[in-house]
Protein backbone atom coordinates (compact mmCIF):
# COMPACT_ATOMS: atom_id res chain seq x y z
CA UNK A 1 0.00 0.00 0.00
CA UNK A 2 1.23 3.30 -0.92
CA UNK A 3 3.18 5.77 1.40
CA UNK A 4 0.17 8.51 0.71
CA UNK A 5 -2.06 6.05 2.49
CA UNK A 6 0.21 5.84 5.06
CA UNK A 7 0.32 9.43 5.64
CA UNK A 8 -3.37 9.86 5.89
CA UNK A 9 -4.00 7.08 8.36
CA UNK A 10 -0.45 7.81 9.79
CA UNK A 11 -0.15 8.86 13.87
CA UNK A 12 -3.80 9.72 14.21
CA UNK A 13 -5.29 6.53 16.42
CA UNK A 14 -5.06 6.65 20.09
CA UNK A 15 -4.20 2.83 20.18
CA UNK A 16 -3.41 1.67 16.83
CA UNK A 17 -2.05 -2.39 15.48
CA UNK A 18 -0.56 -1.46 13.05
CA UNK A 19 -0.25 -4.69 10.30
CA UNK A 20 -0.03 -5.23 6.73
CA UNK A 21 -2.10 -8.15 4.70
CA UNK A 22 -0.86 -9.57 1.75
CA UNK A 23 -2.91 -8.45 -1.28
CA UNK A 24 -3.81 -12.10 -2.64
CA UNK A 25 -4.71 -13.94 0.64
CA UNK A 26 -8.04 -15.21 1.65
CA UNK A 27 -9.20 -14.48 5.34
CA UNK A 28 -12.32 -15.61 5.84
CA UNK A 29 -11.31 -18.59 7.60
CA UNK A 30 -9.07 -16.14 10.11
CA UNK A 31 -12.72 -14.18 10.46
CA UNK A 32 -14.75 -17.11 11.17
CA UNK A 33 -13.10 -17.87 14.84
CA UNK A 34 -12.18 -14.25 15.63
CA UNK A 35 -15.04 -11.64 15.17
CA UNK A 36 -18.38 -10.78 16.13
CA UNK A 37 -21.33 -10.95 13.65
CA UNK A 38 -22.18 -7.87 12.16
CA UNK A 39 -20.25 -5.73 9.60
CA UNK A 40 -19.77 -1.96 9.15
CA UNK A 41 -19.14 -0.61 5.25
CA UNK A 42 -18.31 3.23 4.55
CA UNK A 43 -19.08 3.16 0.94
CA UNK A 44 -17.36 7.05 0.91
CA UNK A 45 -16.11 8.72 -2.26
CA UNK A 46 -12.49 8.58 -2.05
CA UNK A 47 -12.63 5.47 0.19
CA UNK A 48 -14.20 1.92 1.02
CA UNK A 49 -13.52 0.74 4.37
CA UNK A 50 -14.95 -2.29 6.15
CA UNK A 51 -15.02 -2.66 10.16
CA UNK A 52 -15.47 -5.79 11.91
CA UNK A 53 -15.30 -6.23 15.89
CA UNK A 54 -12.81 -8.97 17.17
CA UNK A 55 -14.45 -10.49 20.52
CA UNK A 56 -11.58 -8.57 22.35
CA UNK A 57 -13.40 -5.22 21.09
CA UNK A 58 -10.37 -4.52 18.18
CA UNK A 59 -11.96 -3.23 15.68
CA UNK A 60 -10.12 -4.09 12.40
CA UNK A 61 -10.69 -1.62 9.27
CA UNK A 62 -9.94 -2.95 6.00
CA UNK A 63 -9.79 -0.19 3.51
CA UNK A 64 -9.04 0.53 -0.40
CA UNK A 65 -8.89 3.64 -2.44
CA UNK A 66 -12.10 4.54 -4.14
CA UNK A 67 -10.10 5.29 -7.31
CA UNK A 68 -8.77 4.28 -10.85
CA UNK A 69 -6.67 5.46 -14.09
CA UNK A 70 -7.96 3.81 -17.44
CA UNK A 71 -5.72 2.80 -19.35
CA UNK A 72 -6.63 1.91 -23.17
CA UNK A 73 -5.97 -1.81 -23.89
CA UNK A 74 -2.70 -1.59 -26.18
CA UNK A 75 0.56 -3.69 -26.18
CA UNK A 76 2.14 -1.53 -24.04
CA UNK A 77 -0.49 -1.47 -21.52
CA UNK A 78 -1.15 -5.22 -21.38
CA UNK A 79 3.42 -5.48 -21.30
CA UNK A 80 2.92 -2.46 -18.00
CA UNK A 81 0.44 -4.69 -16.57
CA UNK A 82 2.79 -8.06 -16.97
CA UNK A 83 5.84 -6.45 -15.87
CA UNK A 84 4.46 -4.98 -12.44
CA UNK A 85 2.01 -6.04 -9.77
CA UNK A 86 -0.57 -3.45 -10.17
CA UNK A 87 -4.02 -4.74 -9.49
CA UNK A 88 -6.88 -3.65 -12.37
CA UNK A 89 -10.19 -4.56 -13.84
CA UNK A 90 -10.79 -4.88 -17.07
CA UNK A 91 -14.11 -3.70 -18.74
CA UNK A 92 -15.34 -2.71 -22.01
CA UNK A 93 -11.89 -2.69 -23.36
CA UNK A 94 -10.08 -0.41 -21.21
CA UNK A 95 -8.43 -1.62 -18.45
CA UNK A 96 -8.55 0.29 -14.77
CA UNK A 97 -5.72 0.63 -12.20
CA UNK A 98 -6.97 0.64 -8.88
CA UNK A 99 -6.34 2.00 -5.69
CA UNK A 100 -3.70 3.81 -4.68
CA UNK A 101 -1.55 2.81 -7.54
CA UNK A 102 -3.74 4.84 -9.76
CA UNK A 103 -2.70 7.95 -8.22
CA UNK A 104 0.67 6.76 -8.01
CA UNK A 105 0.79 5.94 -11.65
CA UNK A 106 -1.01 9.04 -12.82
CA UNK A 107 1.28 11.06 -10.56
CA UNK A 108 4.07 8.99 -12.42
CA UNK A 109 2.90 9.78 -15.77
CA UNK A 110 1.54 13.45 -15.21
CA UNK A 111 -1.29 13.25 -18.10
CA UNK A 112 -5.04 12.13 -17.52
CA UNK A 113 -6.67 11.81 -14.12
CA UNK A 114 -7.72 9.41 -11.86
CA UNK A 115 -11.41 8.60 -12.26
CA UNK A 116 -13.89 7.78 -9.69
CA UNK A 117 -16.66 5.51 -9.33
CA UNK A 118 -18.70 7.41 -7.03
CA UNK A 119 -19.11 11.67 -6.77
CA UNK A 120 -20.61 13.35 -4.53
CA UNK A 121 -21.62 10.73 -2.08
CA UNK A 122 -23.47 8.75 -4.56
CA UNK A 123 -22.50 6.33 -7.85
CA UNK A 124 -20.73 9.02 -10.53
CA UNK A 125 -23.70 9.30 -13.34
CA UNK A 126 -21.28 10.81 -15.62
CA UNK A 127 -18.95 7.35 -15.32
CA UNK A 128 -20.43 4.84 -17.70
CA UNK A 129 -19.02 1.44 -15.71
CA UNK A 130 -19.30 3.28 -12.26
CA UNK A 131 -21.76 0.48 -11.08
CA UNK A 132 -19.79 -2.01 -12.15
CA UNK A 133 -15.97 -0.76 -11.41
CA UNK A 134 -17.54 0.29 -7.33
CA UNK A 135 -18.86 -3.85 -7.34
CA UNK A 136 -15.68 -4.95 -8.40
CA UNK A 137 -13.78 -2.85 -5.40
CA UNK A 138 -16.76 -3.38 -2.74
CA UNK A 139 -16.71 -7.06 -3.21
CA UNK A 140 -13.00 -7.26 -2.93
CA UNK A 141 -12.72 -5.55 0.56
CA UNK A 142 -15.48 -7.10 2.16
CA UNK A 143 -15.56 -10.35 1.66
CA UNK A 144 -17.80 -13.14 2.76
CA UNK A 145 -20.66 -13.33 5.66
CA UNK A 146 -19.24 -15.25 8.20
CA UNK A 147 -22.62 -16.59 9.41
CA UNK A 148 -25.94 -16.91 7.45
CA UNK A 149 -27.50 -13.81 6.41
CA UNK A 150 -24.88 -11.98 8.69
CA UNK A 151 -26.35 -8.54 9.45
CA UNK A 152 -24.16 -5.57 7.16
CA UNK A 153 -24.70 -1.70 7.77
CA UNK A 154 -23.92 0.65 4.96
CA UNK A 155 -22.91 4.28 5.25
CA UNK A 156 -25.68 6.42 3.09
CA UNK A 157 -25.39 10.14 2.94
CA UNK A 158 -28.68 12.08 3.41
CA UNK A 159 -29.77 14.10 0.69
CA UNK A 160 -27.86 17.41 -0.04
CA UNK A 161 -29.26 21.07 0.96
CA UNK A 162 -27.34 22.56 -1.57
CA UNK A 163 -28.28 20.23 -4.53
CA UNK A 164 -31.45 18.72 -6.36
CA UNK A 165 -30.62 15.43 -5.74
CA UNK A 166 -32.14 11.80 -4.31
CA UNK A 167 -30.05 8.98 -2.75
CA UNK A 168 -32.92 6.72 -2.67
CA UNK A 169 -31.33 4.60 -6.35
CA UNK A 170 -27.62 4.70 -4.84
CA UNK A 171 -29.45 2.78 -1.43
CA UNK A 172 -31.03 0.56 -3.87
CA UNK A 173 -28.12 -0.31 -5.64
CA UNK A 174 -25.91 -1.13 -2.63
CA UNK A 175 -28.71 -2.79 -0.48
CA UNK A 176 -28.98 -4.99 -3.90
CA UNK A 177 -24.82 -5.76 -4.23
CA UNK A 178 -24.46 -6.42 -0.47
CA UNK A 179 -27.49 -9.20 -0.52
CA UNK A 180 -25.77 -10.82 -3.49
CA UNK A 181 -23.12 -11.45 -1.59
CA UNK A 182 -24.96 -13.18 0.99
CA UNK A 183 -25.79 -10.56 3.63
CA UNK A 184 -28.93 -8.64 5.58
CA UNK A 185 -28.30 -5.42 4.22
CA UNK A 186 -29.52 -2.31 5.79
CA UNK A 187 -28.40 1.32 5.37
CA UNK A 188 -27.47 3.61 7.98
CA UNK A 189 -27.31 7.43 8.48
CA UNK A 190 -23.20 7.96 7.55
CA UNK A 191 -23.01 10.98 10.15
CA UNK A 192 -25.28 8.76 12.87
CA UNK A 193 -22.22 5.68 12.20
CA UNK A 194 -20.38 9.01 14.31
CA UNK A 195 -22.60 9.26 16.93
CA UNK A 196 -22.76 5.00 17.62
CA UNK A 197 -18.55 5.13 17.20
CA UNK A 198 -17.98 8.38 19.56
CA UNK A 199 -20.79 8.65 21.54
CA UNK A 200 -21.03 12.57 21.85
CA UNK A 201 -23.17 13.40 25.39
CA UNK A 202 -25.57 16.15 26.36
CA UNK A 203 -24.97 17.65 29.11
CA UNK A 204 -27.21 19.23 31.87
CA UNK A 205 -27.05 20.82 35.11
CA UNK A 206 -27.73 18.37 37.78
CA UNK A 207 -28.69 15.24 35.40
CA UNK A 208 -26.36 12.69 34.31
CA UNK A 209 -25.07 12.87 31.15
CA UNK A 210 -26.91 11.44 27.93
CA UNK A 211 -25.78 9.52 26.01
CA UNK A 212 -25.51 9.11 22.19
CA UNK A 213 -26.59 12.96 21.71
CA UNK A 214 -25.03 15.48 19.63
CA UNK A 215 -24.24 16.89 16.78
CA UNK A 216 -22.18 14.60 14.49
CA UNK A 217 -20.11 15.58 11.15
CA UNK A 218 -18.79 13.41 8.53
CA UNK A 219 -16.37 15.53 6.39
CA UNK A 220 -15.71 12.93 3.32
CA UNK A 221 -14.13 13.97 -0.23
CA UNK A 222 -17.45 14.12 -1.89
CA UNK A 223 -20.10 15.67 0.95
CA UNK A 224 -20.12 16.49 4.20
CA UNK A 225 -23.11 14.85 6.50
CA UNK A 226 -24.48 16.49 9.39
CA UNK A 227 -26.75 14.82 11.64
CA UNK A 228 -28.37 15.90 15.28
CA UNK A 229 -28.76 12.53 17.40
CA UNK A 230 -30.77 12.32 20.69
CA UNK A 231 -30.47 8.89 22.35
CA UNK A 232 -29.18 7.56 19.18
CA UNK A 233 -32.25 8.28 17.12
CA UNK A 234 -31.80 10.60 14.65
CA UNK A 235 -33.68 14.05 14.63
CA UNK A 236 -32.35 16.36 11.97
CA UNK A 237 -30.09 14.82 9.08
CA UNK A 238 -28.74 17.21 5.93
CA UNK A 239 -25.46 17.31 3.71
CA UNK A 240 -23.49 19.27 1.13
CA UNK A 241 -21.63 18.28 -1.63
CA UNK A 242 -19.32 20.83 -1.30
CA UNK A 243 -16.18 18.89 0.32
CA UNK A 244 -12.97 17.90 -0.31
CA UNK A 245 -13.29 16.72 -4.06
CA UNK A 246 -14.60 20.67 -4.41
CA UNK A 247 -11.33 21.99 -2.49
CA UNK A 248 -9.19 20.04 -4.92
CA UNK A 249 -10.52 21.07 -7.53
CA UNK A 250 -11.08 24.89 -6.70
CA UNK A 251 -7.37 24.79 -5.42
CA UNK A 252 -6.64 22.91 -8.87
CA UNK A 253 -8.07 25.79 -10.62
CA UNK A 254 -6.66 28.68 -8.87
CA UNK A 255 -2.93 27.63 -9.15
CA UNK A 256 -2.73 24.96 -12.13
CA UNK A 257 -1.86 22.15 -10.63
CA UNK A 258 -3.24 18.97 -11.34
CA UNK A 259 -6.31 17.74 -8.87
CA UNK A 260 -3.79 14.61 -8.02
CA UNK A 261 -0.82 16.48 -6.80
CA UNK A 262 -3.16 19.18 -4.90
CA UNK A 263 -4.82 15.66 -2.98
CA UNK A 264 -0.87 14.38 -2.49
CA UNK A 265 0.42 18.14 -0.66
CA UNK A 266 -3.14 18.05 1.42
CA UNK A 267 -2.41 14.85 2.66
CA UNK A 268 1.30 15.14 3.00
CA UNK A 269 2.53 18.57 3.60
CA UNK A 270 -0.90 20.61 4.97
CA UNK A 271 -1.52 21.96 8.48
CA UNK A 272 -4.12 24.00 9.28
CA UNK A 273 -2.23 25.20 12.56
CA UNK A 274 0.82 26.20 10.77
CA UNK A 275 -0.04 27.44 6.85
CA UNK A 276 3.15 27.74 4.54
CA UNK A 277 1.78 30.56 3.09
CA UNK A 278 5.23 30.37 0.46
CA UNK A 279 3.73 27.45 -0.73
CA UNK A 280 0.30 28.34 -3.27
CA UNK A 281 -1.07 25.38 -3.37
CA UNK A 282 -1.02 25.13 0.81
CA UNK A 283 -1.94 28.95 0.65
CA UNK A 284 -4.92 28.01 -1.48
CA UNK A 285 -5.94 25.24 0.47
CA UNK A 286 -6.19 27.14 3.88
CA UNK A 287 -8.57 29.32 2.26
CA UNK A 288 -11.18 27.09 0.77
CA UNK A 289 -11.05 24.83 4.22
CA UNK A 290 -12.38 28.52 6.02
CA UNK A 291 -14.55 28.91 3.03
CA UNK A 292 -16.02 25.18 3.49
CA UNK A 293 -15.99 25.78 7.15
CA UNK A 294 -18.15 29.07 7.17
CA UNK A 295 -20.68 26.87 4.42
CA UNK A 296 -21.00 24.44 6.75
CA UNK A 297 -21.74 26.46 10.03
CA UNK A 298 -24.13 28.79 7.70
CA UNK A 299 -26.07 25.73 7.02
CA UNK A 300 -26.25 24.34 10.40
CA UNK A 301 -27.61 27.22 11.83
CA UNK A 302 -30.21 27.54 8.73
CA UNK A 303 -31.20 24.17 9.10
CA UNK A 304 -31.16 23.75 12.97
CA UNK A 305 -33.77 27.07 12.92
CA UNK A 306 -36.18 26.40 10.11
CA UNK A 307 -36.81 23.05 11.79
CA UNK A 308 -36.83 24.46 15.17
CA UNK A 309 -34.42 21.92 16.53
CA UNK A 310 -34.06 22.56 20.39
CA UNK A 311 -31.81 20.87 23.55
CA UNK A 312 -32.14 21.41 26.98
CA UNK A 313 -28.61 21.02 27.63
CA UNK A 314 -25.04 21.73 26.49
CA UNK A 315 -24.11 19.97 23.85
CA UNK A 316 -21.18 17.68 21.87
CA UNK A 317 -20.35 18.12 18.37
CA UNK A 318 -17.68 15.05 16.91
CA UNK A 319 -16.49 15.35 13.79
CA UNK A 320 -14.50 12.53 11.83
CA UNK A 321 -14.10 11.83 7.79
CA UNK A 322 -10.95 11.99 5.83
CA UNK A 323 -11.53 15.66 4.79
CA UNK A 324 -11.37 16.64 8.90
CA UNK A 325 -8.20 14.74 9.49
CA UNK A 326 -6.00 18.04 8.19
CA UNK A 327 -4.53 18.88 11.80
CA UNK A 328 -5.80 21.70 13.17
CA UNK A 329 -9.50 21.59 11.53
CA UNK A 330 -11.27 21.10 14.29
CA UNK A 331 -9.64 24.70 15.89
CA UNK A 332 -10.83 26.05 13.00
CA UNK A 333 -14.01 24.72 13.13
CA UNK A 334 -14.62 26.14 16.58
CA UNK A 335 -13.70 29.61 15.66
CA UNK A 336 -16.20 29.46 12.24
CA UNK A 337 -18.50 29.06 15.43
CA UNK A 338 -17.56 32.16 17.82
CA UNK A 339 -20.07 34.99 17.36
CA UNK A 340 -22.49 32.53 15.52
CA UNK A 341 -25.97 32.58 17.33
CA UNK A 342 -26.83 29.13 17.61
CA UNK A 343 -30.10 27.55 18.92
CA UNK A 344 -28.87 25.48 21.33
CA UNK A 345 -25.50 25.62 23.24
CA UNK A 346 -22.29 23.91 22.35
CA UNK A 347 -19.90 23.09 25.21
CA UNK A 348 -17.23 21.43 23.16
CA UNK A 349 -15.77 20.38 19.35
CA UNK A 350 -14.19 16.95 19.65
CA UNK A 351 -12.25 15.08 17.05
CA UNK A 352 -12.84 11.51 16.34
CA UNK A 353 -10.05 9.21 18.07
CA UNK A 354 -9.66 7.65 14.70
CA UNK A 355 -11.36 10.23 12.20
CA UNK A 356 -10.79 7.80 8.89
CA UNK A 357 -12.55 4.52 10.95
CA UNK A 358 -15.44 6.14 12.79
CA UNK A 359 -17.95 5.61 9.93
CA UNK A 360 -17.37 2.49 9.26
CA UNK A 361 -16.47 1.69 13.11
CA UNK A 362 -20.36 3.02 13.59
CA UNK A 363 -22.05 1.26 11.02
CA UNK A 364 -20.23 -1.69 12.71
CA UNK A 365 -21.74 -1.39 16.03
CA UNK A 366 -25.58 -0.57 14.58
CA UNK A 367 -24.78 -4.03 12.99
CA UNK A 368 -23.97 -5.54 15.84
CA UNK A 369 -27.00 -4.49 17.96
CA UNK A 370 -28.90 -5.98 14.49
CA UNK A 371 -27.07 -9.58 15.16
CA UNK A 372 -27.78 -8.83 19.21
CA UNK A 373 -31.51 -8.71 18.23
CA UNK A 374 -31.79 -11.90 16.35
CA UNK A 375 -29.85 -13.97 19.45
CA UNK B 1 -67.86 -21.45 -27.43
CA UNK B 2 -66.56 -20.10 -30.76
CA UNK B 3 -68.86 -17.63 -32.73
CA UNK B 4 -68.93 -18.94 -36.28
CA UNK B 5 -68.91 -17.24 -39.65
CA UNK B 6 -72.77 -17.20 -39.84
CA UNK B 7 -72.99 -15.09 -36.34
CA UNK B 8 -74.28 -18.18 -34.85
CA UNK B 9 -72.49 -20.74 -32.06
CA UNK B 10 -73.68 -23.62 -34.57
CA UNK B 11 -71.55 -24.35 -38.23
CA UNK B 12 -73.30 -23.57 -41.12
CA UNK B 13 -73.85 -26.60 -42.64
CA UNK B 14 -71.17 -27.99 -45.57
CA UNK B 15 -68.81 -25.49 -44.70
CA UNK B 16 -65.67 -26.15 -43.06
CA UNK B 17 -64.84 -25.71 -39.25
CA UNK B 18 -61.67 -22.75 -39.28
CA UNK B 19 -60.70 -22.91 -35.81
CA UNK B 20 -58.77 -19.18 -34.63
CA UNK B 21 -55.93 -20.29 -32.36
CA UNK B 22 -54.75 -17.55 -30.35
CA UNK B 23 -50.81 -17.56 -31.16
CA UNK B 24 -48.68 -16.66 -27.74
CA UNK B 25 -45.97 -14.27 -29.46
CA UNK B 26 -42.77 -14.52 -27.81
CA UNK B 27 -39.87 -12.45 -28.64
CA UNK B 28 -36.78 -11.95 -26.94
CA UNK B 29 -34.56 -9.73 -27.75
CA UNK B 30 -30.76 -8.26 -26.38
CA UNK B 31 -30.56 -5.16 -25.87
CA UNK B 32 -26.64 -3.06 -24.79
CA UNK B 33 -28.32 -1.23 -22.18
CA UNK B 34 -26.38 2.09 -20.53
CA UNK B 35 -27.48 1.42 -17.07
CA UNK B 36 -25.70 4.26 -15.60
CA UNK B 37 -27.99 6.43 -18.25
CA UNK B 38 -30.58 4.38 -17.01
CA UNK B 39 -29.90 4.86 -13.24
CA UNK B 40 -29.08 8.22 -14.09
CA UNK B 41 -32.99 9.24 -15.80
CA UNK B 42 -34.33 7.61 -12.59
CA UNK B 43 -32.66 9.36 -10.04
CA UNK B 44 -33.42 12.92 -12.36
CA UNK B 45 -36.80 11.01 -12.34
CA UNK B 46 -37.73 10.43 -8.25
CA UNK B 47 -39.99 12.54 -6.77
CA UNK B 48 -41.04 13.93 -10.32
CA UNK B 49 -42.72 10.58 -11.69
CA UNK B 50 -46.26 10.28 -10.03
CA UNK B 51 -48.95 7.33 -11.17
CA UNK B 52 -47.13 4.25 -12.84
CA UNK B 53 -44.51 2.77 -13.63
CA UNK B 54 -43.40 -0.49 -16.00
CA UNK B 55 -40.20 -2.60 -14.68
CA UNK B 56 -39.51 -5.59 -16.85
CA UNK B 57 -43.17 -5.95 -18.30
CA UNK B 58 -45.11 -5.43 -14.57
CA UNK B 59 -46.83 -2.61 -13.57
CA UNK B 60 -46.66 -0.65 -10.59
CA UNK B 61 -49.05 1.60 -9.22
CA UNK B 62 -46.67 3.93 -7.59
CA UNK B 63 -43.79 5.73 -8.60
CA UNK B 64 -40.38 5.51 -8.36
CA UNK B 65 -40.12 5.90 -4.85
CA UNK B 66 -41.85 2.11 -4.52
CA UNK B 67 -39.39 -0.29 -3.40
CA UNK B 68 -40.29 -3.22 -5.38
CA UNK B 69 -39.66 -1.06 -9.03
CA UNK B 70 -36.38 0.47 -7.59
CA UNK B 71 -34.95 -3.07 -5.96
CA UNK B 72 -35.99 -4.46 -9.92
CA UNK B 73 -33.86 -1.67 -11.38
CA UNK B 74 -31.37 -2.06 -8.78
CA UNK B 75 -30.73 -6.05 -9.39
CA UNK B 76 -30.75 -5.57 -13.14
CA UNK B 77 -27.72 -2.89 -12.07
CA UNK B 78 -25.87 -5.39 -10.39
CA UNK B 79 -25.42 -7.48 -13.09
CA UNK B 80 -21.41 -8.31 -14.05
CA UNK B 81 -20.96 -8.44 -17.77
CA UNK B 82 -19.26 -11.56 -18.97
CA UNK B 83 -16.51 -9.64 -20.57
CA UNK B 84 -14.71 -8.15 -17.40
CA UNK B 85 -12.15 -9.48 -15.61
CA UNK B 86 -10.10 -8.48 -12.20
CA UNK B 87 -6.55 -9.54 -11.45
CA UNK B 88 -7.33 -9.70 -7.62
CA UNK B 89 -10.16 -11.67 -4.74
CA UNK B 90 -9.66 -9.53 -2.23
CA UNK B 91 -8.32 -5.62 -1.67
CA UNK B 92 -7.08 -3.85 0.80
CA UNK B 93 -4.72 -2.88 3.93
CA UNK B 94 -6.02 -3.59 6.87
CA UNK B 95 -5.94 -1.33 10.50
CA UNK B 96 -6.70 -2.36 13.51
CA UNK B 97 -7.72 0.34 16.36
CA UNK B 98 -8.72 -0.74 20.05
CA UNK B 99 -11.72 -0.27 21.75
CA UNK B 100 -13.06 -0.44 25.30
CA UNK B 101 -15.46 -3.63 24.81
CA UNK B 102 -17.72 -2.25 27.78
CA UNK B 103 -18.44 0.79 26.36
CA UNK B 104 -19.04 -0.69 22.79
CA UNK B 105 -21.55 -3.06 24.79
CA UNK B 106 -23.26 -0.36 26.23
CA UNK B 107 -23.86 1.11 22.98
CA UNK B 108 -25.29 -1.35 21.34
CA UNK B 109 -27.46 -2.05 24.41
CA UNK B 110 -28.66 1.25 23.74
CA UNK B 111 -29.22 0.14 20.11
CA UNK B 112 -31.00 -2.68 20.66
CA UNK B 113 -34.62 -0.38 21.06
CA UNK B 114 -34.21 0.97 18.26
CA UNK B 115 -36.32 0.16 15.44
CA UNK B 116 -34.55 0.35 12.27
Amino acid sequence: MSDVLDDILGDKEVEVIESKKEKKTKPEQVIETEYNPGVGVDVGTSNIVVARQKKDGTFVNRFHRDMLYPLDVSDEAADLLERSDYLYVKVDGVYYIVGDDALKLVNAIGKGEVVRPMKDGILNPSLKESSELLFYIIKAVVGSPIVENEPLRFSVPANPVDRDLDNRFHEMILKNFFTKLGYDAKPVNEAMCIAYDCNPVMKEEGEADTPLSGICCSCGAGMWNLALAYKGLSLVEFSCTKSGDHLDEQVSKVTGYSNSKVIKIKEKKLDLNNVDMNDRVQAALSIYYDEMLGRMVHHICKEFKEKSSEMEGSIEIVVAGGTSMAPGFCNRLEEAFKGVNMPFDIYRVRHSETPFYSVSQGACVRAQADYSKLT
Amino acid sequence: MPVFSNGKKEPEPGRPIVRHEVIKETHTEQQQIDVTALAKAVAEALGKMPGRGIVNGEEYEDDFSNAKSLDKLADSMTVQRGNSEANFDDLGGVKETKKDVKEVNKTIDLLRGLDN
